[in-house]
């Protein structure tokens, strides 16, 4: 060949590798991102799936079998289980009709079985002294320290809406100033409080108006007067200690009889409200009891898992909503 | 360069170029040279375009992640008004992150670096010309929200709105 032959062939040949070079290295990135951006869509897709199985058991839940009851025999259940092998697992809880740590009155642990859950060596003093330095908590796990993490999941919480008759009323100032971020209406409202406790009163619906004044809207039904737990769901050990508890220092008779009737008729149906007054015979400030016990629950734990994925929700039931409203609390995806 | 044979002619009877047909043929190469030069470039520089293009949507579906992950961590008690935040001229604190009011989601930034983390383990992004931030609701529910506009390489903002995991009950008493 002669050496004067092929000078452009050559450049052509440089500059092709050059942009072929350059060509693979692009092709390389929008390989990598086009990955990342099919990973991500797929990610989007499962979480818009998972709120949209989430979403529909929050419907369900809304569908109670019997008026202003939350029971096993509703229709939520048969929805959860027929779920079951379908490639999305669904698990229900509720969290409000276990014991909120947060409000708790100390002498519920004291005075009754749910003081030998204690880890040893804690006290309930302990607890309320912890409680009244940093609470309340949004976590469990911050009481992890008084009892055995079974214990702590199968009969405590942080959820649930805040009772003004059953609540300690250092934790409803408490709750009251950070809703508020008035402390000095909140020590007006905790001596309010204090007011009904010394005349043995309970606080009823219609005095909330009254006591929480110009914050109604910030802390109501945030603050209210419903039933805590729900009798049909509540853990055997709670449900134990409140009805043996004594209120006004007597205790409710037939307490336990009361209480193996529930364990046993919740199996079968739904249990009422006025099943609950015909078989707990609470009388005079024993029927303190009842803003304890009610048939409604109000704070649900919903998870959702499929391919991997889950989200949780914390969904809380609006009292005296027709038809049932819920508030979306928290909701985590992971 | 080519050689002409002109195999019409008798052997032995070969001719060269002529200058003017050298000159013709280098201004036709250099011609064409020119134009492969040119589109080379041009082809170059949309590459690089492109490339540049990636990078930056790469980017900024990296710290979309981050920003979401640290988000949903974010656990505001219920019954606070809001979550808890402070907002300074290029940094954002939300309390609560994992339930616990001592730890919190930091977002700063600081000469085009935007960091986002706890405090204690960061991740950072280069060549931020921009970032603003702020608590807002997200549509559908009005979930608080981290809002953050962030402007990367000169190109147009970019706004990642980011749902905190924990949410103040809403306010329902008024109805």
């Amino acid at each position: 060949m002669d050496s004067r032959e092929g000078s452009s062939t050559v450049l052509v040949l440089v500059v092709v590798l050059f942009l072929s070079a350059v060509a693979v290295g692009a092709m390389a990135l929008i390989g990598t991102s086009a990955l990342q951006v099919r990973r991500r869509l797929s990610q989007e897709e499962i979480h818009r799936q998972l709120a949209e199985e989430a979403g529909k058991v929050v419907e369900q839940l809304g569908r109670s079998a019997a008026p202003d009851v939350d029971a096993a025999t509703d229709p939520v259940w048969t929805y959860v289980a027929g779920r079951r092998g379908s490639g999305m697992d669904l698990t229900v809880e509720d969290l409000s009709s276990r014991l909120n740590l947060n409000t708790v009155r100390t002498e519920l642990l004291e005075k009754t079985g749910l003081g030998g859950l204690l880890a040893p060596g804690r006290s309930a003093q302990e607890l309320r002294q912890l409680r009244a330095d940093k609470g309340p908590f949004p976590s469990i796990a911050a009481y992890e320290p008084f009892f055995s993490p079974a214990v702590l999941e199968r009969d405590f919480s942080v959820w649930g809406y805040v009772n003004l008759n059953t609540s300690f009323e250092d934790v409803l100032r408490a709750v009251y100033g950070a809703r508020t971020g008035d402390s000095a209406s909140a020590e007006t409202f905790q001596c309010a409080i204090r007011g009904f406790l010394s005349r043995q009163e309970l606080v009823k619906k219609e005095h909330l108006p009254a006591l929480l004044g110009l914050y109604y809207p910030q802390l109501y039904p945030l603050m209210n007067v419903e039933p805590q737990m729900n009798v049909n769901f509540v853990p055997e050990d709670v449900l134990r200690a409140v009805l043996s508890y004594p209120y006004g220092g007597k205790r409710i008779g037939g307490c336990e009889a009361a209480c193996q009737a529930i364990l046993a008729d919740r199996q079968q149906r739904a249990l009422t409200t006025q099943y609950l007054a015909d078989t707990v015979h609470a009388k005079g400030e024993q029927v303190l009891i009842f803003q304890y016990l009610g048939t409604r629950t109000w704070f649900w734990r919903i998870q959702a898992r499929a391919a991997g994925r889950s989200l949780e929700q914390v969904v809380a039931r609006l009292p005296h909503e027709t038809p049932a409203r819920f508030a979306v609390l928290q909701d985590r995806f992971q | 360069m080519w050689r002409r044979r002109r195999t019409s002619l008798p052997p032995g009877n070969e001719q060269g170029f002529t200058l003017v047909e050298v000159l013709v043929a280098l201004a036709l190469l250099s011609t064409l040279g020119l134009f492969v030069w040119a589109a080379a470039a041009s082809g170059e520089k949309s590459l690089r375009r492109i490339v540049d293009g990636i990078r930056r949507y790469a980017e900024i579906l990296e710290l979309d992640a981050v920003v979401r992950s640290y988000a949903q961590r974010v656990l505001t008690p219920y019954w606070l008004p809001a979550p808890r935040s402070e907002i300074s001229p290029g940094s954002l604190s939300v309390s609560y992150l994992d339930g616990s009011e001592e730890a919190a989601l930091q977002i700063s930034f600081r000469g085009q670096t935007l960091s986002v983390g706890d405090g204690a383990h960061n991740a950072e992004f280069q060549g931020v010309q921009d970032a603003r931030m702020e608590i807002t609701t997200a549509p559908p529910q009005g979930a608080s929200a981290l809002k953050l506009t962030v402007r990367l390489g000169g190109r147009q903002p970019v706004t990642i709105l980011a749902a905190l995991g924990g949410r103040p009950f809403p306010l329902v008493g008024a109805r």
